[in-house]
């Protein structure tokens, strides 16, 4: 039945999420374009530099007609873009492997640091925003006021130092480096040093990974949920005014039922957008926190990979940024449509 | 009248709002008290304070809102001193609050089932109720203020029904909750007049079938006039007169209520009202003595410095206005 098929097709080119995919993938094209020219453009002689000092000109000469550097720009992207539909990001320079190869190898340990930055930074939120929006001017909301402030003037890397100190060189608690202790091995499936361990049904390797996991964690994750937890509670603070909250309190509900349901709800509709930008920026934010805590993630191999001006490694890193951000930004989407029905349902004009 | 047979006494009660610069003095010594299974009505201006008034008497007013000085009793208890169990006991079971405006007092985000679920879960606490019992008295509670197709209701978001059948909803919310006392507040504004005339009527007849007590807020006068058996007007903050609702409109005493009654629209008349002159009281300077006097064509020097106290004028009428105190009384205040 054709017309039943086209209005099928149809109903997927109108969903939002469908429109959002193909809009990321057009910017994530042009993105490519972008940082495929600028790495290209950026003074330095990528052949020499992988090759060393001392490599004979013509060694030199021959890697650049194989890397395509001494053709036009265009013709290069072509190239690259050719590779990149048969699943090809090109050889590093730096490690000589295939760029993918190496994405896959520290992609998942910036992930899993992304992961539970985000829960922390969700829950910390969630408590924090509610506590001190449901009663403001109280001790309670003028102490997360002054956390927030310092949350917020407080870069990541100086949370990252200061926890370091304090509770792994100091205190002891936390291990100051790493992703696991040295001694415990566990094969590696997906990368997720957590997941694998579960996976090997070693659970001591998994409280280690998290025990591993947890500073650099709360230090990305202090200042975004900061600033977060105040955005909360501005949107509490003027729901919990608001008649639709005063009805149940008037129907007796206990007071921790009303506040963290009936004015959360309707309050976290202006934090979401805020909580899922801060989280998807992680992936390319989160350098200085793994270096200080020699972390083997995406963003330290980026970082590496332009100081040594490996094109291809550059081209990748941000691409897989790009994406995730572009992905974690389709999630929020339709997270928000989750909580608002009035999104949901294209209705809500008063 | 003696103390057993009073249902709720506001006593001197005084509420200010607390903002960032200023403190606005709303409530200014409002004392009413209600009869069981007696209706009474509340009328005045917007911004008079009666809002405040039975948001205080549940004792939900937002969190700048403070009440500073006065009683509040139900039967016996003091709900400005009692444990917050009791006072979730009343709201839960007692008490009863038609919101003013049926667009806002339904949550956003969460269905009518959930809504009244929650609320229904805590009003039979301790009753074994399974969901499904919630649902069903959800139901009951939705076909008991005639909404057509209540399954439906229920399942919706308050977005997707009309003004009307969202303050259907409301009525039926507050009735689960108001066992003896109904305070309805202004249930008709932000409604079509037809919708309006509907929704009051509903109101009178489940008031009339639960024999419940009632506080009514509305402008609609003749509404008031006709559902109730006493009147407050409140202008400013302050009860300024109380009568029987029969008696109010033929004689109204204080000048406040005279202008209020000679302006309110009426379906008949050939041109609009004056209106009556001046603002309301700017709360956060409230005018000294009676807070009408710069409105008030009777106005004298008295009423600019002392406030006028709610005297009994004859056996069931009572004003707040120097004009009908007695002369030597005037004397003695002015010395």
């Amino acid at each position: 039945m054709p017309k039943n098929y086209l209005s099928y097709l149809k109903k997927i080119y109108k969903s939002v999420i469908f429109r959002r995919a193909v809009l990321s993938l057009l910017s994530l094209l042009g993105l490519s374009l972008i940082i495929f020219t600028l790495a290209r453009v950026m003074p330095g002689d990528p052949a020499r530099m992988a090759l060393g000092p001392r490599a004979p000109e013509e060694v030199v000469q021959r890697y650049r007609e194989l890397l395509h550097l001494n053709e036009p720009l265009y013709l290069q992207y072509y190239y690259w873009l050719r590779d990149l539909f048969q699943g090809k990001l090109g050889i590093s320079l730096v490690s000589f492997r295939e760029v993918s190869i190496d994405i896959a190898e520290f992609l998942p340990a910036t992930l899993e640091l992304m992961m539970l930055t985000a829960i922390i930074q969700i829950i910390g939120t969630i408590v924090f925003g509610t506590l001190s929006g449901s009663r403001p001017g109280s001790i309670i909301d003028g102490a997360l006021r002054v956390f927030a402030y310092i949350g917020i003037c407080i870069p990541a890397f100086a949370w990252a130092l200061f926890l370091q100190f304090i509770f792994s060189y100091q205190l002891g608690w936390f291990p100051p480096t790493e992703r696991i202790s040295p001694g415990i091995s566990i094969p590696r499936v997906t990368g997720f040093m957590t997941i694998d361990a579960l996976i090997a049904g070693n659970f001591n390797a998994f409280v280690d990974a998290l025990w591993h996991l947890f500073l650099p964690s709360l230090a990305l994750a202090l200042g975004a949920m900061a600033q977060e937890a105040r955005i909360l509670r501005s949107a509490m603070v003027e729901n919990i005014s608001k008649d639709y909250v005063l009805t149940f309190m008037s129907h007796g509900l206990p007071y921790r039922l009303v506040y963290f349901k009936y004015a959360l709800k309707p309050s976290l509709v202006s934090t979401i957008p805020v909580m899922g930008l801060d989280i998807a920026s992680l992936i390319a934010n989160a350098f200085m926190v793994e270096i200080i805590f020699n972390w083997p993630g995406l963003s330290k191999f980026g970082i590496t990979a332009m100081l040594r001006k490996d094109l291809n490694g550059i081209v990748g890193v941000v691409l897989v940024a790009g994406l995730i951000y572009t992905i974690t930004n389709i999630i929020v989407d339709v997270i928000i449509t989750l909580v608002d029905p009035r999104i949901r349902y294209g209705g809500g004009g008063e | 009248m003696s103390e057993a047979s009073t249902l709720l006494k506001v006593e001197d009660l005084y509420v200010k709002y607390r903002s960032y610069w200023y403190t606005y003095h709303v409530l200014d010594g409002v004392s009413i008290r209600i009869k069981p299974g007696e209706k009474v009505g509340l009328i005045g201006e917007s911004g008079a304070g009666k809002t405040t008034l039975l948001k205080s008497i549940l004792r939900i007013l937002p969190p700048q809102g403070r009440i500073t000085k006065g009683k509040i009793l139900y039967k016996d208890i003091n709900l400005l001193r009692c444990s917050k169990g009791t006072l979730l006991e009343i709201r839960r079971k007692k008490v009863g609050m038609i919101f003013q405006d049926p667009l806002a007092a339904l949550n956003p985000v969460f269905t009518i089932k959930e809504q009244m679920v929650d609320i229904l879960k805590y009003i039979y606490k301790g009753s074994n109720y399974k969901k499904s019992d919630l649902e069903n008295i959800a139901l009951e509670l939705l076909r008991e203020v005639m909404l057509p197709d209540p399954e439906r209701v229920l399942n919706s978001y308050p977005f997707q029904l009309s003004g009307g059948m969202r303050q259907r909803v409301v009525i039926a919310m507050a009735l689960a909750s108001a066992q003896e006392l109904l305070l309805a507040d202004e249930p008709t504004t932000n409604l079509d007049v037809t919708i309006q005339a509907q929704i009051l009527k509903l109101i009178s007849n489940l008031v009339e079938k639960r024999r419940l007590s009632m506080v009514l807020v509305s402008h609609a006068l003749g509404m008031v006039r006709s559902m109730t058996k006493r009147i407050y007007v409140m202008y400013g903050g302050n009860i300024v007169e109380e009568a029987p609702s029969s008696k109010l409109f033929n004689e109204p005493l204080h000048p406040y209520t005279q202008l209020l009654i000679e302006n309110a629209p009426k379906i008949i008349a050939t041109k609009l009202g004056e209106g009556i002159k001046g603002n309301p009281p700017d709360y956060r300077y409230p005018p000294p003595g009676c807070r009408f006097h710069p409105r008030c064509p009777y106005a004298m020097d008295i009423c600019k410095k002392v406030k006028p106290l709610l005297i009994k004028v004859n056996n069931d009428r009572y004003v707040a206005c120097h004009l009908y105190a007695e002369k030597d009384m005037i004397k003695k205040l002015e010395v």
